[in-house]
């Protein structure tokens, strides 16, 4: 088996990484730093490297879970989570004259507000799924699920989100 | 052109029964222009789902991490000198130990010589030449063992011990 390089086969996950913990943090900031510190404990625990058999699932397991103390611990959250709720409320659910018709970049806009104002176990789904193309068993280790509550979640989130897109 | 195929696989995505092949066919389909009136409101999700694909984080990130990262070896690193040293000093202090421990043992022996000598002082005896045969200490102190020392001398002049 041919030896896991840090250049090669960690740091090539950054982005993944910063796109989970921003999905579940929703701050570019704080993503950015989640990003930082899970690529630095993966480094420290250098020593375990021969033993993972699946390197993006165990550096974004890192993530997830730093990402979730983060959230626990920013008394600021549940502000920002309202912010967002209000501030989709009103794009979404405005009514819209035929003159008025959101443009497509409006349309998508509205699509990613309304994934940020899923849950955060749905949002973190929809992200490693539909954007990051996991596997469901990559997904339910991840996420300390079973495949079949992975299923659950993604299908909720997606039902909203197909509820919203033919209901606008 | 018949739009079955992709309508069935979207009904099997909303009930995440998809493979992500196939996921991969419907991101592929609504990504074109053409896209029919009936499926083009699922088509945001999609276009939401690439641009959430192409965020990425600042172009400065990966000098700050290897900075980090660089720091941390040279912590480690600070971390094998020391005990290097500490482990290249070991001889010395094993060796002063050992002074230290002989020069304890000295000192007390000496010590308690001196007290045992402080306690009697023992008289010193003029013997005369005449015998073969002289007795010293003629006032040994209790504490010590009784020894009597023995001399043998040539028949010469006076002898002092001192």
């Amino acid at each position: 088996m041919r030896a896991i390089d840090f250049h090669n086969d960690v740091l090539p996950l950054k982005d993944k990484v910063f796109r989970l913990a921003l999905r579940i943090t929703m701050d570019r900031v704080e993503a950015e730093d989640i990003t930082q510190e899970t690529l630095v404990r993966a480094w420290e625990r250098r020593g375990e490297w021969s033993e993972i058999e699946n390197m993006e699932a165990w550096v974004l397991t890192i993530a997830r879970r730093l990402a979730l103390d983060q959230i626990q611990h920013s008394k600021m959250q549940s502000e920002k989570e309202a912010q967002i709720v209000n501030y989709q409320l009103s794009v979404v659910n405005s009514p819209a004259s035929p003159d008025e018709q959101l443009d497509q970049r409006q349309r998508v806009e509205a699509v990613r507000r309304l994934i940020d104002q899923l849950p955060e176990v749905q949002r973190t789904i929809i992200e490693l799924r539909d954007i990051e193309g996991l596997r469901y068993d990559e997904i339910a280790n991840i996420t300390e699920l079973s495949e079949t509550q992975v299923k659950v979640y993604l299908h909720r989130a997606r039902k909203k989100i197909k509820e919203n897109l033919t209901r606008s | 052109m018949d739009y079955k195929y992709i309508e069935q696989l979207l009904e099997r995505y909303w009930e995440c029964q998809t493979t992500l092949e196939e996921e991969a066919i419907l991101r592929k389909f609504f990504s074109q222009e053409d896209i029919p009136a009936s499926l083009l409101p699922y088509r945001d999700i999609f276009l939401a789902e690439e641009d959430m694909i192409a965020e990425h984080l600042s172009e400065d990130f990966d000098k700050k991490l290897m900075a980090r990262i660089e720091s941390s070896q040279e912590t480690e690193s600070a971390q094998v000198v020391s005990i290097s040293w500490a482990q290249r000093l070991a001889p010395f202090y094993r060796a002063a130990a050992v002074v230290a421990i002989v020069l304890s043992i000295g000192m007390a022996a000496q010590q308690g010589f001196e007290s045992h000598r402080g306690d009697a002082q023992p008289q010193l005896t003029e013997v005369s030449s005449e015998g073969d045969t002289l007795q010293l200490f003629t006032d040994m102190p209790e504490a010590l063992p009784k020894t009597e020392a023995v001399l043998t001398v040539p028949a010469t002049d006076s002898l002092i011990v001192q």
